[in-house]
């Protein structure tokens, strides 16, 4: 059975892209374009990983981040913060204990070798 | 140069910042939809692209693969065991054809012998009867001995000449047998070896072929591995180029927001006629405009830089992809006036092969059982005048001893004493034909046995045909593979290229957003010159732009933000030793 991932950005091209080459690579997608679709979408499906942008219009990642960590079903489900911000929200969102912190632009095959790792481990 | 913010009112600049922010939405449609269409693009591209290259990979792996090192070793076996299987049935159809010559003309040395042998014992049975009828004149105490013995003989004689009559019986039915089949058996399997020398050749030219693609198989994968590396890194570009949209919209809502506070403070300010007020926002806005100008600078850059990295690579890519489907075409067929695959006219060559090998087993059975046939025949003569000698050597001791051939003879007598000696020297013939068929026969009958399994469910041939049968269904499969895969990625290879040439030709904003920044920036120039009059102390540049910088998110943000800071800066300590009026000079590109 394929691993699903779920993608939160507001940005369509980015979604895009992430879309074509995880499902290239086997994965299957779920895309959402804001924090409260990402929310329903893991609720109605786990997923295996997040990737998550942090600046988005109206709630942002950290604001995703907060609302997953409170519920404990999640806690197992690793997360790939994807910002075009500098590195100042990094420490906030470590604090969520995030699998990987990623400035856009971002090296795909760089990123391609640690969702592998992280979803053979 | 004249101070120009006279010429403005705060409300006019006010104006010229609405249609800046105007612009500036012009551009997000614009980048939006350039590079959703180049994304679009480049997500079926991409698809293409590893579908091609695996398709491309399947292909030479069939070849260099296992199970294409195994199907090499199958055929090399293949072909050294019809080569093996070549040489002994040559030998045997040779070394047959002079057994059975032989035998005929051992069997033939036994005709005449027994055709005299025939004659004298009829002449012998006629001497015996007249003997008979001169006893009845001499002693009648020995008559009734005589009669006796002399009806023996001539019962012995009648069993012997009835032998010789069913031996030369059996020699005409040899002779039939074999004068019937062997040009037929010598012609065929002539031409059964000349069919099997062919397929030998055909066999080879196909390791040989096969040794070639094998050899290239390995090579293209090597070209094929460079080219996938090539694309894999013009994706990668292609990837993180097409991320720039995100941030280049980003970098234009960023500049916006900044726009708009001013926009707000500017239409706070728009009433009051306040000098001092009036000269710190002018002065404010300058170097708001200034800042904006370097951000959108780096942003039109940044896009032109993208767009042109994105285009670039999809060529690159299409070319890549062109050239794969040109690997594949040459390695799946060199000849360009044959448009069959090497792997179809290699299957096709086998086909035929297998076609004469089960022709050859056919053949094997057809000689075999006309070579048992001869062997019976041949059995049966000899079984017929097995007893022959011997019979012949008892009725010469009988004869003897019965009418006492010593001595003084008896006209018959004589005669029987020449008969007895022209017996004897036809029986001495007869054996010796006898022992030198025997010995053919059993040569004969040893290749016959060693060679029955040729045609037989076990036999080498049939194993031969059995390993060409594996070899061709693994063949047929292949080379409806390489047709399926060549066929799909000689579609795909076009597909892909005038798929990329028309989403190259589809950026249509590209020299747009260029004109449309230079434009905004002209604009923030006039802006920037009329309010240069106005330039506060060098102490209020950095808190002028303070609030802005708190908009920022991204590090070449902050970075330009320092550079135009630290310029005006210098620009400022400057600006004490000159004249003033070069600082409406500035230019932004």
């Amino acid at each position: 059975m394929s691993k699903y991932i779920l993608i939160i950005d507001d940005s369509e091209t980015n979604l895009m892209l992430l879309e074509a080459v995880l499902e290239q690579e086997g994965y299957q997608t779920i895309l959402a374009r804001n924090v409260a679709d990402g929310l329903k979408a893991m609720q109605a499906q786990k997923p295996s990983l997040i990737l998550l942008d942090l600046l988005m219009p109206k709630r942002s990642g950290i604001d995703f981040l907060e609302e997953m960590k409170q519920s404990n079903h999640f806690d197992d489900v690793p997360v790939f913060v994807i910002t075009a911000a500098n590195d100042e929200h990094k420490p906030q969102v470590m604090k969520f204990g995030v699998a990987g912190f990623f400035t856009k632009p971002v090296d795909i095959n760089a990123l391609m070798i640690k969702v592998k790792e992280i979803l053979n481990s | 140069m004249e101070k120009q913010n006279t010429h403005l009112s705060i409300s006019e600049i006010s104006g010229f910042f609405w249609q800046i922010d105007q612009k500036i939405q012009q551009l997000h449609t614009c980048s939006s939809e350039d590079f959703l269409a180049l994304n679009g693009a480049f997500k079926q591209f991409y698809k293409q692209s590893k579908e091609l290259e695996s398709n491309a990979k399947e292909l030479f792996s069939l070849v260099s693969g296992s199970d294409g090192t195994v199907l090499f070793q199958q055929l090399k076996l293949f072909y050294l065991q019809l080569e093996t299987d070549q040489i002994s049935l040559s030998h045997f159809f040779r070394d047959s054809k002079k057994s059975m010559e032989g035998i005929s003309l051992s069997i033939d040395d036994s005709f005449f012998p027994l055709k005299n042998l025939t004659q004298d014992l009829l002449t012998l049975k006629f001497l015996v009867a007249n003997k008979q009828l001169n006893s009845l004149c001499n002693d009648e105490a020995k008559i009734g001995g005589l009669i006796a013995e002399s009806e023996s003989i001539l019962t012995a004689v009648a069993e012997i000449r009835n032998i010789c009559v069913s031996s030369a019986k059996l020699i005409a039915q040899f002779k039939l047998g074999y004068s019937n089949g062997v040009d037929v058996f010598d012609v065929q399997a002539t031409a059964h070896l000349e069919a099997v020398d062919e397929i030998l050749e055909y066999s080879h030219s196909a390791i040989v072929l096969f040794g070639e693609k094998y050899e290239g198989a390995k090579g293209m994968l090597a070209s094929l591995s460079a080219k996938t590396e090539q694309t894999t890194n013009s994706i990668g570009d292609i990837v993180t180029k097409l991320q720039y949209q995100d941030i280049i919209r980003q970098k234009m809502e960023h500049i916006q927001a900044s726009h708009k506070g001013l926009i707000r403070e500017l239409d706070d300010k728009a009433g009051h006629n306040d000098e001092q007020i009036n000269s710190s926002i002018f002065s404010k806005i300058r170097d708001i405009a200034e800042l904006q100008a370097a951000q959108l600078i780096h942003a039109n850059k940044e896009y032109q830089s993208a767009i042109e990295v994105i285009t670039g690579n999809f060529t690159s890519i299409g070319q890549n992809l062109g050239d794969i489907v040109q690997l594949c075409k040459e390695f799946t067929n060199g000849n360009v006036e044959n448009e069959e695959s090497h792997f179809l006219q290699l299957s096709n060559k086998l086909e035929r092969a297998s076609k004469v090998i089960h022709q050859s087993i056919q053949f094997s059975k057809k000689s075999i059982a006309y070579l048992q046939g001869i062997i019976k025949l041949t059995a049966d003569f000899l079984d017929s005048i097995e007893k022959l000698p011997s019979q012949l050597e008892s009725l010469n001791e009988r004869l003897q001893n019965v009418y006492c051939l010593e001595g003084l003879q008896s006209n018959t007598e004589k005669q029987i004493t020449e008969l007895l000696q022209d017996l004897n020297s036809n029986r001495q013939i007869i054996v010796t034909s006898q022992i030198k068929t025997d010995q053919l026969l059993e040569t004969l009958a040893s290749s016959v046995s060693n060679n029955a399994m040729l045609g037989k469910e076990n036999g080498s041939l049939v194993k031969v045909a059995d390993e060409l049968q594996a070899v061709l269904v693994k063949l047929k499969e292949k080379s409806s593979k390489v047709e399926n895969i060549l066929s799909k990625n000689l579609q795909l290879g076009s597909t892909v290229k005038v798929s990329i040439a028309s989403s190259v030709e589809a950026c249509k904003y590209y020299d747009f957003f260029e004109r449309v920044i230079v434009e905004i920036i002209g604009e923030l120039n006039q802006i920037s010159e009329m309010v240069a009059s106005n330039r506060e102390s060098p102490s209020s540049i950095g808190d002028n732009l303070k609030n802005i910088k708190r908009l920022y998110t991204m590090e070449s943000e902050h970075n330009i933000h320092e550079n135009v800071i630290n310029k005006n800066m210098g620009n400022q300590e400057n600006d004490s030793n000159t004249d003033t009026s070069q600082q409406s000079n500035i230019e932004f590109f």
